[in-house]
């Protein structure tokens, strides 16, 4: 029977007769000398190893408390995607992706479990910390000083309780993320704030595990913040731009004619300039700014992220841009002339209003937003 | 004849396996440790080794060092016109390590077992067999430094069946290795560091505490002081325990300087975090607790810093072996390895496996359909056994695809775009729907760092394959003949020359940072020399070599201390 019998021995609890009868192969078929054989050989030495690791860790665990969380730890993400009564009201029912809900306030399982080892403490002190601080004010959560406590991970011993400290947060991170984008549309731990804590829990390097353990969703929402913000450079991000620009000069004088057509509207070359200065004005800050928003909500620092909590790509972002400044339009006209067009553009913001109005009562998001799917993250 | 030869970031050096033990070769200067650094001189006359450090205080523009950093890299160096690639400055040396080890055993040299850091990747590896092969030397297998330094600590007299780890804090590299010996199997359970970062980093970061208290800016110093600095900062390392005081050596600091031990430690903070992070990844790819680790063994020049004994001991419990020169520890190894090629008696039961260093994999398309980045998937993870050889199976993304296009990476990141590009192939498939055409990827990964890639097309049968040994910076036969006539232009110094060279040197230099009466004490000194070594004899030219050198030590004593 497989690992047994390419060992040529019994079955076994006892490493050293695994050992030896491994040794004895090797010798027989060195790894430079015959590469194949040698592979059989040493995978089934390494699976004859697990199989004992594997038994000691099921004596161990029947004999004592289980020192580990690793095993609740995995049933809390499970839970997580099923548990939705926190989210019933919310949007998304639908979409068993988007649940995920925050039962990490409740943890008395976990509590349980750190006091079984020596470091509890330390490990109970930083979840606390961390906990305290992803739900103070944002001046305090920004500063890098603040979250200076996660140093005190390295000074764990422990290798494995550390590992699973890690996995703790990083399945908090993203819960509690989606916890307040559900509750205010806001990300509670922000780019800046969870690269600093991945920084310190080589999230980065232990990218690989993390997949492994973690839903897909949630190794993207982390690893998305994660990465720096790609900027397009050289010639094709200067074509882009001006291909952008053509094409927004274009939909302006278009919308520009079909006003002009309009008895209402004045018959004047400078109205029809000044409506695509300003578009053009508008889109180009929109289209320049890194993330494709305009100037000022730039300037404010929001930011738009799909509806599985990642940070939108180009094109979703430019049909968000799109939809947006044709229902600004009418604003534009009221904002260029009060007293002329007020009146007349007072029914169309009506319009875009009630449908904004509806959107929000619906979905919790604007018609743009809705329209691109998108969230506006500050 | 085999050696051994550690090809050094900072410093080489070479050894043999000879009647039961090793014997370290010594340069012409009697010394162990050969500084890996070259200098060229405008008619084609080249200096190695320490002359050529020496030198580099005259000519830091025509001397070059730390190249091997540049290794498998498409760097080049130019002096005098002319381009030397990494792999071509690295034949000078082990061309000079040749002629010492020839020099010393009256005996030709044909075959080396050389040292690489276990970081080095398939193109690195192949760049040093190249290196080797610019001067006909015979590459008989290159060996990682951490098992080296494992061989050389005797693993017969060590109890069975227990893991050690190699921590080598060398002049360029750190290295961390865990590996178990039993019944005279050397199993490599886990290897990990960072290639860039080892002694020199110490050293910068000496360099600019001093500079910052010496109110002074590095880059505003000219290349003499510059250099001054640095070799006066690289003797201070050694005693900052002890003292702590630095005089004045340059002209523009005119007052003593202090820096404690303590600040330089608290200054290497964040090199000591990362060497305790690496420490910590390969304890945990071995899948072993520091409790677990039975001995620790320190290798590498710059593990003489105090603090990284202290710092290894608190980690694992236990006071770290130092007994062999860590600065020869893994010359030791190579040779033993050597002789252990060589089916040498004593070592010829030794079976080692070795793991790769790295993890290799391809580039998929992740299933966010926002995410459009290739994410990285692994085939054969990093600190697996070698040979190895893994399979994974992919499938189509698109409706009606005919091909796929396979990338092969080398990396840790998630993200294929962090990660090395190995080589990619296409692979046709039948129209189908997304999904239903599978391909089976293999990647064999043999002992030498070979990559095999085989693709299997599962409906049809249909194969194709890729060997990773042809990248863009490897060189063709063509190209190392080129290389070895280029190389076979320059002139080795001769090398009972060479002492008398570099003391010349090392006066003019010193003269260079002197003030009067230095200078004109330093001057008859120098005006004496140069009559002894016009009357050609051997016998007064050594012996005025060696009373200048300890005349200069003393003024070198004199200004420093």
């Amino acid at each position: 029977m497989y690992p047994w019998d390419v060992l040529g021995i019994d079955e076994t609890g006892d490493k050293k007769t695994i050992k030896k009868a491994y040794a004895k192969l090797l010798r027989k078929y060195r790894p430079d000398e015959h590469p194949d054989k040698f592979q059989e050989i040493n995978q089934a030495y390494q699976f004859a190893l697990t199989l004992i690791n594997e038994q000691l860790t099921d004596e161990a665990i029947s004999q004592e408390s289980p020192t580990s969380l690793s095993a609740v730890g995995v049933e809390a993400v499970d839970s997580v995607s099923i548990d939705k009564k926190n989210n019933s009201e919310n949007a998304g029912e639908d979409d068993p992706d988007t649940n995920f809900s925050v039962d990490t306030i409740d943890n008395d399982v976990e509590h349980e479990l750190f006091v079984a080892n020596g470091e509890a403490d330390l490990v109970e002190e930083i979840l606390a910390q961390f906990h305290q601080m992803a739900f103070a004010k944002y001046n305090i959560k920004k500063d890098p000083s603040n979250w200076q406590f996660l140093e005190q991970f390295h000074s764990i011993q422990d290798l494995q309780l550390r590992d699973e400290l890690s996995k703790e947060l990083f399945k908090r991170v993203v819960e509690y993320n989606s916890f307040q984008l559900k509750e205010n549309a806001t990300l509670l731990l922000t780019q800046n704030m969870v690269q600093a804590i991945a920084a310190v829990l080589e999230w980065e390097r232990d990218w690989h595990e993390l997949q492994n353990t973690f839903p897909e969703h949630y190794v993207a929402h982390v690893f998305k913040l994660l990465e720096p913000q790609t900027q397009l450079s050289g010639f094709s991000f200067l074509m882009l731009r001006i291909a952008t620009i053509c094409l927004e000069f274009t939909v302006a004088s278009l919308l520009a004619k079909l006003y002009m057509l309009r008895p209402w509207a004045p018959a004047t070359e400078s109205f029809e300039a000044i409506t695509i200065f300003m578009f053009m004005i508008i889109n180009i800050g929109a289209m320049t700014s890194e993330i494709s928003l305009s100037m000022v909500q730039y300037g404010v620092g929001l930011r738009i992220y799909d509806k599985y909590l990642n940070l939108t790509d180009s094109s979703t972002d430019k049909l968000r841009a799109l939809v947006f400044h044709l229902l600004m339009t009418p604003l534009y006209f009221i904002y260029y002339d009060s007293t002329i067009y007020l009146s007349m553009m007072l029914p169309v913001v009506a319009v875009i209003l009630v449908i904004n109005l509806f959107c929000w009562w619906k979905n919790k998001q604007l018609f743009h937003d809705w329209v691109s799917g998108t969230i506006m993250v500050k | 004849m085999i050696i051994g030869i550690d090809l050094g970031t900072t410093n080489s050096v070479c050894a043999i396996y000879n009647d039961h033990k090793v014997t370290v070769i010594p340069n012409s200067f009697d010394e162990l440790l050969t500084p890996s650094c070259i200098s060229f001189e405008k008619n084609g006359t080249i200096h190695v080794g320490k002359s050529a450090r020496t030198r580099a205080a005259l000519h830091p523009k025509e001397t070059v060092a730390q190249f091997k950093r540049f290794m498998g890299s498409e760097k080049t160096y130019k002096i005098y016109g002319k381009k030397y690639t990494p792999v071509e400055l690295s034949s000078i040396i082990l061309q000079k390590m040749v002629a010492d080890a020839e020099a010393f055993t009256q005996q030709k040299v044909t075959e080396a077992v050389i040292s690489v850091p276990a970081y080095f990747n398939g193109i690195q590896r192949k760049s040093t067999i190249q290196a080797a092969a610019m001067i006909d030397l015979k590459v008989e297998k290159l060996i990682n430094e951490p098992t080296a330094a494992a061989i050389a600590y005797g693993l017969q007299n060590k109890p069975e069946y227990t893991d050690f780890m190699i921590i080598d804090l060398g002049g360029g590299t750190f290295d961390v290795s865990i590996m178990e010996y039993f019944d005279d199997i050397l199993e490599v359970k886990a290897s990990g560091g960072d290639n860039h970062l080892g002694g020199e980093d110490f050293l910068q970061i000496l360099v600019e505490l001093y500079c910052q208290k010496a109110g002074i800016k590095v880059n505003n110093l000219s290349a003499e002081d510059k250099q001054a600095v640095y070799s006066r900062m690289e003797l201070f390392k050694k005693e900052i325990n002890k003292q702590s005081v630095i005089e004045p050596f340059i002209k523009k600091v005119k007052v003593p300087i202090s820096i404690t031990g303590e600040t330089f430690e608290n200054a290497c903070r964040p090199l000591v975090k990362k060497i305790i992070k690496s420490i910590e990844l390969c304890l945990k790819d071995a899948q072993l607790t520091p409790q677990e680790i039975e001995e620790v063994i320190l290798v590498g020049g710059s593990s003489r810093l105090p603090f990284l004994k202290t710092l290894v001991t608190r980690i694992f419990k236990k006071i770290p072996r130092t007994d062999i020169n860590p600065d020869l520890t893994i010359a030791h190894g190579a040779a033993i390895q050597a002789a252990l090629k060589g089916k040498n008696k004593d070592l010829s039961d030794v079976v080692l496996t070795d793991v790769c260093p790295y993890t290799l994999g391809t580039g998929v398309v992740g299933n966010s359909v926002y995410d459009q980045s290739l994410i990285f998937s692994p085939i054969i993870e990093r600190n697996t056994v070698v040979p190895a050889s893994r399979v994974q199976s992919y499938v189509t993304v698109q409706d009606n695809q005919t091909k796929l296009k396979m990338a092969i990476y080398q990396g840790e990141s998630r993200l294929v775009k962090n990660n090395i590009k190995l080589g990619e192939f296409e692979v046709k498939v039948p129209k189908a729907k997304a999904g239903e055409e599978m391909i089976s990827l293999r990647i064999s990964y043999d002992i030498n760092g070979i990559l095999e890639v085989d693709a299997l097309v599962e409906s049809t049968g249909d194969t194709a394959s890729l060997l990773i040994n042809n990248s863009p910076q490897e060189l063709t036969e063509e190209q190392i003949a080129q290389s070895k006539q280029k190389l076979s232009l320059l002139k080795v110094h001769p090398r009972d020359n060479e002492a008398v060279k570099e003391v010349m040197w090392r006066a003019e230099s010193i003269y260079e940072n002197s003030l009067d009466e230095e200078r004109e004490a330093l001057n008859e000194l120098i005006m004496q020399f140069q009559v002894i070594i016009d009357s050609q004899d051997p016998k007064r030219i050594a012996q005025a070599v060696s009373e200048l050198s300890s005349a200069l030590e003393s003024f070198e004593a004199n200004r420093w201390l």
